[in-house]
């Protein structure tokens, strides 16, 4: 897959060739769109890590039930945050305002359904932070065991 | 609410997510250090290290930045947060391909990994076959120093037993190269050959000692036969004796049909030689001596009647011619019994005589002055060089005189005319006897005579004036008196020699003290 994936890749940007300026204004969309490329990129290699695991599982128990689920959220969060920064560009600059004093922002009416994505994809600590609480716990575990196995085999 | 819905929910949500995910990212970090610690060579665990580390850095940046954002609100400083926005956000798209360039690689670098560890395991395995290997040599090689230390134990008693055996021969051992030169050889061979060193005899030629011919019939039968057993010569020694020899030798084969050497044992067999030949010689003179008893016993009888008789007819005839015919058959008839009574005497020599103890040099005195003036005669003088003690020994005085004079005149016969007899006397401490030599410088005898000059009958005077019994005699009477006599011509004496003898008589008997 990531043999494949490597090929691919080059292979894509050498069939479509254009012309390349010496020094390139990175200005208007590029940072949008690599920040996006980001996130799928972000999104693709847990897919795939996911996809790994399930084919070659390393092992059972707690510690990879915590970090299946630690890379579950993660995508979560992932399509949750790209699902945000998508809606946030088609907006207009009325559709959100974020002009005076903090209490003062809002997401203005009338609420459409894509507003109302955006606001609730905004609360994406809930995503990440699960994801990182169980990449913590798969990690202790992870630790743990090992540990217990050293000393075991020190003793 | 009639405006939209207000974001406040969201920066709390923010805000709190912000802290905790600095938290639980530390949190994470530590774990993830702590396990990449505990299995420093596990893959998983250094990828999840570096997702950790990874992570910190996304949270820092992200959290960090909805803290600030968060805080620049607060301050009523939103267009500040629109240039950090994008700072944060690029650090965030960094993180997020470091996490996915990690999260793609790390089963690579697991198969990279478990490839290295099949190949590890592999090499773990020829390793352990190498150790067996290594052991089965070492053992191997043990057992190889230990045979080589055996060997070499064997090889070393072996050397010593032959070096021994070599070193202490009472036979001469010797090896020779291909070109016949000496290579090497025994003490007893260094004895045998008259030297006092080995360095005198090595990388000489092993011909020097032999005789032309005998040496030739040694090299051909060795060269042929590939040995020689018991072959008996004469070799010269270093200091001009000789000495009979037997030698058995071997040819050592060389590269192809070269003769490499030879190498072979020498017995020294002058003694036994020297034994056999006076064995040889008693027998003969015992036989001869029977025999010429006989003789002269039935010889005697008819020449005293024909004596007497030819003094009967000397008495009648008066006719001188027949007178002198007379005196022929007398004069015939008197060197006849001459000769039987040398026969006679030689016959008798076995039986002894009166024995007293005498001195020898008295005994010489009395016969010079005796035998003196016929010397004379011939201008032959002789020269007393006697010892000033006196040299006692015991044996019959009149006949050890007889050998003096049967000595003497065999001196004179070999000088003819004009010559020196010297005679010689002393006593040999170390061996107990007293020695007498009568040298003259006459003409010497060759060689080849030397060993027959004491065989009865044997002389080289012409016929009718000697009768080959005088020396005979005088052997036998020397050796009834326990003593030897020998002839040396030229001289062993250096001071014979200087004083120009070419022959010298040796004498020894068994000497007595004299009482102080």
């Amino acid at each position: 897959m990531i043999r494949l994936f490597s090929i691919l890749v080059p292979l894509v940007l050498l069939l479509c060739p254009a012309p390349a300026l010496a020094v390139q204004v990175h200005g208007g969309m590029e940072g949008f769109l690599v920040h996006v490329f980001g996130h799928l990129l972000f999104s693709s290699s847990i897919v795939f890590i996911l996809f790994f695991l399930g084919r070659h599982p390393f092992g059972r128990g707690r510690k990879w039930t915590y970090f299946r689920l630690s890379m579950l959220f993660f995508l979560a969060w992932n399509l949750d945050t790209l699902t945000n920064h998508v809606l946030l560009q088609a907006m207009i600059d009325e559709d959100v305002m974020l002009k005076g004093f903090f209490l003062r922002h809002y997401v203005s009416a009338p609420l459409t359904p894509a507003k109302m994505a955006y606001y609730l994809t905004s609360f994406d600590h809930v995503l990440c932070v699960p994801a990182m609480l169980f990449l913590a716990l798969s990690l202790r575990s992870f630790c743990q065991e090992t540990e217990a196995q050293e000393g075991r085999r020190r003793q | 609410m009639s405006q939209g819905l207000s974001l406040v929910p969201v920066y709390l949500v923010d805000f709190g997510g912000a802290c905790l995910m600095l938290l639980l990212s530390c949190t994470a970090f530590f774990y993830a250090r702590r396990f990449k610690l505990a299995a420093p060579d596990s893959v998983l665990a250094s990828y999840l290290f570096w997702l950790c580390s990874t992570l910190v850095f996304l949270s820092v940046s992200r959290a960090g930045g909805h803290l600030v954002k968060i805080f620049l609100f607060l301050e009523g400083k939103n267009e500040a947060w629109e240039h950090l926005a994008p700072v944060t956000g690029s650090l965030n798209t960094l993180a997020f391909a470091a996490v996915a360039v990690l999260t793609f690689y790390f089963p690579n670098v697991g198969g990279i990994l478990a490839r290295i560890k099949r190949d590890a395991r592999k090499l773990r395995c020829a390793n352990a076959r190498l150790r067996k290997v290594q052991a089965a040599l070492q053992a191997l090689n043990q057992t190889l120093e230990h045979r080589v230390e055996q060997r070499t134990r064997e090889l070393k008693a072996s050397e010593e037993k032959f070096r021994n055996l070599f070193e202490s021969s009472r036979d001469m051992i010797f090896f020779c190269d291909h070109d016949g030169t000496i290579s090497d050889i025994n003490n007893s061979g260094v004895q045998l050959l008259g030297c006092s060193t080995k360095e005198e005899i090595l990388g000489r030629p092993l011909r020097s000692f032999f005789r032309d011919e005998e040496w030739e019939k040694y090299y051909e039968t060795l060269c042929s036969e590939g040995f020689v057993a018991d072959f008996e010569a004469r070799w010269h020694r270093a200091d001009g004796s000789y000495a009979w020899v037997i030698i058995s030798a071997n040819r050592i084969e060389g590269d192809g049909s070269k003769c490499g050497g030879c190498e072979g044992i020498v017995k020294d067999i002058t003694a036994l030689k020297e034994m056999m030949e006076k064995l040889v010689y008693s027998e003969k003179m015992a036989s001869v001596g029977q025999m010429a008893a006989g003789v002269a016993h039935e010889i005697n009888n008819p020449l005293g009647v024909i004596l007497g008789y030819a003094d009967l007819l000397a008495e009648e005839l008066e006719d001188p011619a027949a007178r002198e015919d007379l005196d022929v058959i007398k004069r015939q008839a008197l060197v006849c019994k001459r000769v039987v009574s040398d026969l006679l005497q030689f016959s008798r020599q076995e039986e002894g005589g009166k024995r007293e103890s005498f001195d020898l040099n008295g005994l010489v005195r009395d016969t010079v002055a005796m035998v003196a003036h016929a010397m004379e005669m011939h201008k032959i003088f002789i020269e007393l060089s006697l010892s000033r003690e006196e040299l006692l020994i015991t044996g019959d005085r009149s006949r050890l005189g007889q050998v003096l004079v049967n000595l003497l005149n065999n001196a004179r016969d070999a000088i003819g005319e004009d010559g020196l007899v010297m005679i010689t006397s002393r006593r040999l401490h170390e061996e107990g006897v007293v020695e007498l030599v009568v040298a003259d410088n006459g003409e010497g005898i060759p060689q080849e005579l030397q060993a027959k000059i004491f065989d009865p009958f044997f002389t080289t005077k012409p016929v009718g004036q000697g009768t080959g019994l005088g020396l005979a005699v005088s052997y036998g009477i020397v050796e009834d008196h326990g003593g030897s006599i020998t002839v040396e011509s030229p001289p062993l004496d250096q001071e014979l020699l200087r004083q120009g003898m070419s022959t010298a008589f040796r004498l020894r008997f068994p000497g007595q003290e004299v009482p102080t």
